[in-house]
């Protein structure tokens, strides 16, 4: 077919969810408590791509997924354990399927070779399990063999095939494995004849078969096939099994039979006998009223009732129909309301296109911005109205603005969903036993980050589980539980994403730190303060592991995993106590394009300050400002606040502001808090970052530059690198004052 | 003509395929992802034949026919199991549940309006 492409496109994209899902679910398989409905899903997914990739013929896959059904069928029919080892094959199974997929995908070449280990491997698997487990037939063949405990020997050889997974000769197998249940004569007496041969030969109810064929022929049929269901499962395991042989001895009755066989479908019932019989028969909703009660009843029981019931059977019609009338009515609403929330409602767009529609939106705030100054100039008469018309634009601006950064807006469970395969191969590899647990894998944050975050946290939790959590026999020497723990979270503060990851192990070690940051010539920070000692293990060639391992690598990936965050406007922090554990916290700007901030003045300069840092903005009192060192202290909230002259540090003014003349607002920091002296405040505003090291270059205390709404540039405040021009010593000694 | 067929798979790539290809023979298809889905619009409209995939969540295909047979509107009409699992166990069930027959996956478009040409007048 032409348009096979098409829904070969499909398949794709649903297997790689199969795929996924399946590698989800597996890592977080619980061996002690297996949950069945998860091994449905694992096995739904299997069992998907083994169905899918055969229909759209990219049969590398489904060879191998014929083995993982067969494995996972079994786990959730409870005849077979999943354990550690087992699922690690599955796992490694899944990654070949991955390898297959992209290949299938970007049209290169199929390792055969490695499918056919993986294929061994899981298969051996299944053998080793089986036997370990003291099931010495496999579950297919035991759940077979339950239902055709009178099977002749070919069957079963079929069977055994089937599941010991011939995969390569499983689509020959498969195309031949159907059967019809009922003859093929057009002559009804036959086909009872047949049924009721099967009947006496396989012992079920003699007695029921001469009544059924005299008296209720058309009406039972769905009936005959309901109980005779066993007897003639019984007889399509032979024609499987013995398809030749059977020919033979039937002759006529299974010529056609095998041409249908050849066409890889079959039918219960012979679908115009079925029609001509109840068609024929006023009374054939009673053959379906019975499908119900059957399994309960005795055969010969049944037939009596049949009997009765055949006569009821118009009253109970007439009960039915209203009642189904009225749930018809219901259901047409129900439908609906369905159909409305299970359409698809997701598109993919490329990412240029979003990233020119930011783009775009930022020069509509700053349009915005413009329009509400030149309001301020408007006449009287138009004012108001004026006025009114600006108020809806800054808000619908507003709404553009957010409606358009969520569109680039993806759950961090995206790069999360990495981690648990990571730390599981990791584990096994250092005979460590570390659970890895995930805190808000729905907070949002911006695509273009989420790319940029993944590679750091991935060097960072290589780093606790390598050197983090001590080994089993450690752990429990130190009293603690062998199992060790790493956590990733992360989590919304302000107008920040925290991501953090947090490990219970050894934490770091002050005194390999220092050595071996004199060994390899790092400069020792002056004062040596906890924080400052594990700053080091960022500066460039440093590894504090006893000896290098191939899991986290030769110590060049610490500075490149602070730059990189650096770059994103981020900072980490790393916070430790020994035998405790190590956190090492990421902060990260929730966007990167458009911050809501206060326009503040000094002298004739305008700065943007952020609002996420602002506590509040205050005229302070004379006797609120202390002076310490001849530095200039704030007495404010109970606690002394170090303070920053604006016009001093960046705007080139000779004199000092008079405090008592001017604003300070008083800014949190993530290490700390201070005033910033100010002389007037402008107004809140939303501003469009533009970067200035693009532009110009890195300067202290800024972030960026934004175009005002008159068109003139403002810079936008660092609170972090602000606190550079704090010196350290009055930091302290304000922390000394408080205490 | 214009028959009302209903496909149910929980495979979006293959419910498309099965549509296409029978949209191809000349019939009206609608399809459900789940045998809830399907027995919903089964209760609403009556089609002329059902073909359903067996393993789904929420409601796997012999349940699906297994209701559908319990429905009066269903009791003739032709419900076909396309199932994976070509066993004997299956189409014991298969047919147990009343369906009319049995199609394996993977199947060739061709064949699969060769059955339904089959059981659909």
């Amino acid at each position: 077919m032409d348009d096979m492409n098409q829904f070969t496109e499909i398949f794709f994209e649903e297997a790689q969810e199969h795929i996924d899902a399946m590698e989800t679910l597996l890592l977080a398989f619980n061996i002690d408590e297996p949950d069945i409905e998860e091994l449905n899903s694992i096995f739904r997914a299997a069992h998907s791509i083994k169905g899918g990739s055969g229909t759209f013929g990219l049969h590398a896959m489904t060879g191998v997924t014929h083995v993982m059904e067969n494995i996972l069928d079994s786990a959730r029919n409870e005849t077979l354990r999943l354990d550690d080892t087992l699922i690690t094959v599955l796992l490694e199974t899944v990654d070949v399927l991955k390898n297959i997929l992209d290949a299938y995908r970007f049209n290169a070449e199929i390792d055969y070779p490695e499918i056919d280990t993986a294929k061994s491997k899981l298969e051996a698997e299944l053998k080793r399990v089986t036997e370990a487990q003291g099931n010495a037939t496999p579950p297919n063949d035991t759940a077979q063999a339950l239902i055709n405990p009178y099977q002749n020997t070919s069957a079963s050889v079929a069977v055994t095939n089937e599941s010991t997974g011939e995969a390569t000769s499983d689509g020959a197998k498969e195309e031949e494995a159907f059967g019809f249940f009922e003859q093929n004569s057009t002559d009804d007496d036959a086909g009872f004849g047949f049924f009721d041969d099967e009947f006496t030969s396989e012992g079920v109810s003699a007695d029921a078969a001469p009544s059924l064929s005299d008296e209720f022929q058309e009406e039972c049929y769905g009936f005959f096939d309901e109980i005779s269901e066993d007897a003639t499962t019984n007889e399509a395991s032979n024609n499987e099994g013995t398809v030749k042989e059977e020919t033979n001895q039937d002759g006529p009755l299974l010529t056609e039979e095998l041409d249908e066989e050849s066409k890889g479908y079959g039918f219960f019932e012979k679908p115009e006998e079925r029609l001509s019989g109840f068609q024929a028969d006023s009374s054939d909703h009673a053959s379906y009223g019975f499908f119900n009660s059957l399994d309960e009843t005795d055969t010969n029981e049944t037939l009596q009732e049949l009997n009765s019931t055949v006569s009821k059977t118009p009253k109970r019609g007439e009960q039915r129909s209203p009642e189904s009338k009225t749930t018809v009515g219901k259901r047409v609403e129900k439908a609906k309301a369905s159909k409305g929330a299970g359409e698809a409602t997701s598109i993919r767009v490329e990412t240029t296109k979003v990233d020119n529609l930011v783009n775009l939106v930022g020069e509509l705030v700053i349009t915005q911005s413009m329009l509400k100054l030149i309001g301020n100039d408007v006449q009287d008469s138009l004012l108001e109205k004026m006025q009114t018309a600006l108020v809806e634009l800054e808000r619908n601006t507003r709404e553009i603005q957010e409606a358009v950064m969520s569109v680039r807006m993806l759950p961090i469970s995206t790069v999360f969903n990495r981690f648990p395969r990571l730390v599981r191969d990791l584990s096994k590899k250092l005979d460590k036993q570390i659970e890895l647990v995930i805190e808000g894998g729905a907070t949002e944050i911006d695509k273009n980050l989420i790319e940029k975050i993944s590679d750091p946290l991935t060097h960072l939790i290589r780093n606790s589980v390598d050197h983090g959590i001590e080994l089993p026999s450690d752990r429990e020497e130190k009293g603690k539980a062998s199992k060790g723990t790493v956590t990733l979270s992360a989590s919304q503060k302000g107008g920040e994403i925290v991501i953090e990851i947090r490990d219970d192990g050894g934490g770091l070690n002050k005194e390999k730190i220092l050595q071996k940051a004199v060994e390899n010539n790092v400069t020792l920070p002056d004062p040596l303060t906890d924080s400052a000692i594990w700053g080091l293990i960022f500066a460039a060639g440093f590894s504090t592991a006893a000896e290098v391992t191939d899991v986290s690598g030769r110590g060049v990936g610490m500075d490149v995993v602070r730059k990189n965050i650096e770059s994103l406007g981020g900072r980490v922090d790393i916070y430790s106590k020994e035998n405790v554990g190590t956190r090492f916290q990421i902060s990260l700007p929730l966007t990167l394009a458009i911050l809501d901030g206060m326009c503040v003045r000094s002298g004739e300069q305008v700065f943007v300050l952020p609002l996420t840092n602002i506590i509040e903005s205050i005229q302070p009192d004379a006797n609120q400002i202390r002076v310490m060192k001849n530095k200039p202290l704030l007495w404010v909230r109970e606690e002394y606040w170090p303070l920053v002259d604006l016009g001093q540090v960046l705007a080139d003014e000779e004199n000092a502001k008079d405090l008592s003349e001017s604003i300070v607002v008083l800014v949190e920091a993530a290490s700390n808090r201070f005033g910033v002296i100010v002389d007037g405040l402008l107004g809140q505003q939303q501003v469009v970052i533009k970067s200035l090291e693009r532009h110009y270059k890195r300067v202290q205390g800024i972030a960026g530059a934004t175009i005002m709404g008159d068109g003139s540039v403002a810079l936008i405040l660092d609170a972090d690198s602000l606190t550079g021009f704090i010196a350290q010593s009055e930091m302290e000694e304000t922390n000394y004052v408080v205490n | 003509m214009n028959k009302n067929l209903l496909v149910v798979d929980d495979s979006p790539s293959v419910r498309q395929m099965v549509e296409a290809t029978l949209r191809g023979g000349g019939y009206q298809v609608k399809t459900a992802k789940d045998g809830r889905e399907a027995l919903d619009f089964c209760r609403t409209t009556k089609f002329d034949f059902v073909l359903t995939d067996q393993n789904m969540p929420n409601m796997d295909g012999l349940t699906l026919i297994r209701s559908l047979r319990a429905m009066s509107a269903y009791t003739r009409v032709p419900l076909i199991v396309l199932t994976t699992e070509a066993s004997d166990a299956m189409k014991a069930k298969g047919k147990a549940a009343g369906a009319t027959g049995w199609m394996v996956k993977p199947f060739d478009p061709q064949k699969l309006l060769e059955v339904v040409a089959k059981v659909v007048r």
